[in-house]
């Protein structure tokens, strides 16, 4: 956090009749002391159309009484962003972030039950085009493809070494299962896609599109507020929490009970349909994440020490272990 | 509830004095100049005007400002009224001719687009010029009478020129909010704050050529130079609407105006009739300069291309 002159805020300030007596700054946020209160104001690199979009989201929020939202502050002549050159700024009161609160709360279950019934909220049966759901796995077939070829060059160029380094070493060490992965999620996308086209449907809901723990602030009874809709999207309920689930297993230790008590958790608001569980599942399963690792080791402007990497690669690879055994779990036959 | 009562609550002021009653009030989010509008077609035009004006992200202007439920206008028992922000400081135009001159370019690029006025190119004849003299009092003084004459003379030669250049259709030509001058440009923060002048919309660049005009005056030849090709980078404006601002400055307006003001004060008050009369060949003087050195520029423009 710094504290510096916002003679540069002035401006965009103005459109608010703010006058401040202390900024600090976030990173992208500052913090705006004011007679009339204290303001978070959010600089951003939207463009006019996602700017548009942004607002239509948060409008839409507003509309279907969903209140678990920072709200954006209008300016004087009813704008909800203020550009300033190629910057967009946006203002919202500034919620003071609670870590202990009044009773016993899990901030991921929140956040989850809070998910659930926004995807709720906006949930709506998509026009049937076998053209669309075709072309989505096509296409992110064709990547998975693209990034398995590239992992697999790798896993040559490394194996031809005389002296394989520590991180090469370890990837080659897990590359088969790695493999049997990525061949998995496949499985589960052309499980998701038949699946589609023998129910002839599919549903979108409104996506935040970039949720994680520092997306959500809470207050002191434990209800969490979202802020950062820039990226909001209407997508499959599976893509949100794909990026959810992804996000706590790289952020705390897990298990696959913690797991199925995750999705039990956001399935109680709301329910996935099958073949939303196997998108869910092929998106989870391919190891990404662990090609992440290799891209950030082939990256020769790479800041992380050789044993950074190599602690970032091993927690990515146990992750994928125990993404094996959480899917295993979810997709048992049933014993007789 | 009084004025200033209602004035308050509708647009959710905790704090609020008359600076000037009924004009200008202090309140804790700054102070408010009330602008009344006794046309509602024509508030509605403006609203319209600036709201689509600050789409473009030029720069800050005086738009209205909402009331607590959103409106842009309120009504209340003496008809419609809009609230701006008052900014005083003027802007500097020297080394920051883009952020004018991006102003001059948006408002002619939104003026092409708007629709839904019955504005109308104002048009000067021959005899527009006759009657304004026809017009003054017989026992007018005679110098100033005399003086009046021989720029008459003058002004038919200007007005001679201006036809001889091409006119754009009346359907291709903007509608704007009439440019009044250079002070319009004020400065917050840094930042140019434009006050657009709320008069009946103008059909045409009369405005801008005078607007052009008292920057000549300003900035001098040089300052105007750089001042036109940033607008010109706007890439707004073509040749046709270039000789159409051309064509509006060697239209004799100051002429018109003079002697109208000179007819108004009557023929009991000479020394006003000097005065005018001084200010009229100050502003005939800037004319001759602009025309000269916007006529080269527009010269030098076409040879550029032709290169």
């Amino acid at each position: 956090m710094t504290t510096k002159t916002y003679d540069h805020l002035g401006s965009v300030l103005f459109h608010y009749d703010l006058y401040p007596e202390r900024v600090e700054s976030f990173g992208k946020v500052s913090k705006i002391h004011t007679s009339r209160g204290t303001f978070a104001l959010k600089k951003t690199q939207l463009s006019r159309e996602e700017g548009d979009w942004f607002i239509h989201v948060m409008r839409r929020l507003d509309r279907i009484g969903f209140h678990y939202v920072v709200p954006v502050i209008q300016t004087k002549y009813g704008d909800f962003l203020v550009r300033r050159g190629n910057d967009t700024y946006y203002l919202m009161p500034w919620y003071e972030a609670h870590e202990r609160f009044q009773h016993p709360v899990s901030k991921e279950d929140v956040i989850l039950e809070e998910t659930a019934k926004l995807h709720g909220l906006t949930e709506k049966n998509q026009d049937y085009s076998e053209e669309t759901i075709q072309a989505s796995f096509d296409s992110l077939k064709r990547r998975w493809d693209h990034r398995k070829l590239e992992m697999e060059r790798f896993a040559d160029q490394a194996e031809s070494r005389m002296y394989m380094s520590p991180f090469e070493l370890t990837f080659l060490t897990h590359f088969h299962r790695m493999t049997q992965m990525a061949e998995a999620a496949e499985e589960h996308l052309e499980s998701w896609v038949e699946m589609c086209k023998e129910k002839k449907a599919f549903r979108s809901v409104l996506c935040h599109g970039r949720l994680n723990k520092s997306h959500v602030l809470f207050d002191q009874y434990g209800s969490g507020y979202f802020l950062n809709f820039e990226r909001a999207v209407l997508d499959t309920p599976a893509r949100e929490l794909a990026i959810l689930f992804r996000h706590y297993f790289q952020s705390q230790p897990w298990d696959t009970a913690e797991g199925i008590h995750w999705l039990g958790t956001y399935e109680r608001h709301f329910s996935l349909f099958d073949e939303e569980r196997h998108l869910l599942m092929s998106y989870l399963a391919f190891p990404e994440s662990v090609f992440h690792s290799v891209d950030l080791y082939r990256n020769e402007q790479r800041e992380k020490t050789q044993l950074q990497l190599v602690t970032h690669l091993e927690r990515r690879i146990l992750s994928l272990n125990r993404t094996n055994r959480l899917m295993n779990t979810l997709f048992q036959e049933p014993h007789e | 509830m009084g004025e200033l009562e209602h004035l308050k609550a509708a647009y959710g002021f905790t704090k609020g004095d008359w600076i000037v009653p009924g004009e200008k009030l202090n309140t804790e989010r700054g102070i408010k100049v009330v602008r009344r509008w006794a046309n509602t077609q024509l508030m509605n035009w403006h609203i319209q005007w600036r709201e689509s004006v600050d789409n473009r992200g030029l720069c800050l202007i005086n738009r209205m400002i909402r009331t607590a439920d959103g409106d842009m206008a309120l009504l209340d028992t003496k008809g419609w009224l809009t609230l701006h922000d008052e900014v005083t400081s003027l802007f500097s135009y020297e080394n920051r001719e883009r952020d004018a001159a991006a102003l001059v370019a948006g408002a002619a690029a939104v003026g092409m687009k708007m629709k839904g006025t019955d504005a109308k190119r104002p048009v000067m004849t021959e005899k527009c010029l006759l009657d304004a003299v026809k017009k003054l009092p017989s026992d007018t003084d005679p110098v100033v009478m005399s003086i009046i004459k021989k720029t008459l003379t003058e002004a038919v030669a200007r007005l001679g020129k201006a036809e001889t250049l091409p006119a754009m259709a009346e359907e291709d030509l903007p509608v704007m909010d009439p440019f009044t001058g250079l002070a319009q440009g004020r400065e917050v923060y840094g930042q140019l704050f434009w006050t657009f002048s709320g008069r009946e919309p103008e059909k045409g660049f009369r405005s801008m050529a005078g607007f052009l005009k008292e920057y000549s005056g300003a900035a001098g030849k040089k300052g105007l130079i750089v001042f036109l090709d940033e607008i010109d980078s706007f890439e707004v404006l073509s040749e046709e609407h270039y000789l159409e601002i051309l064509r509006e400055a060697l239209v004799p307006w100051e002429f018109i105006r003079t002697a109208d003001k000179i007819e108004k004060a009557g023929a009991k008050n000479p020394e006003k009739a000097y005065l005018l009369l001084e200010e009229m060949y100050k502003e005939w003087e800037q004319s001759r300069s602009f025309v000269l050195a916007f006529s080269e520029w527009v010269d030098g423009k076409r040879e550029k291309v032709a290169n």
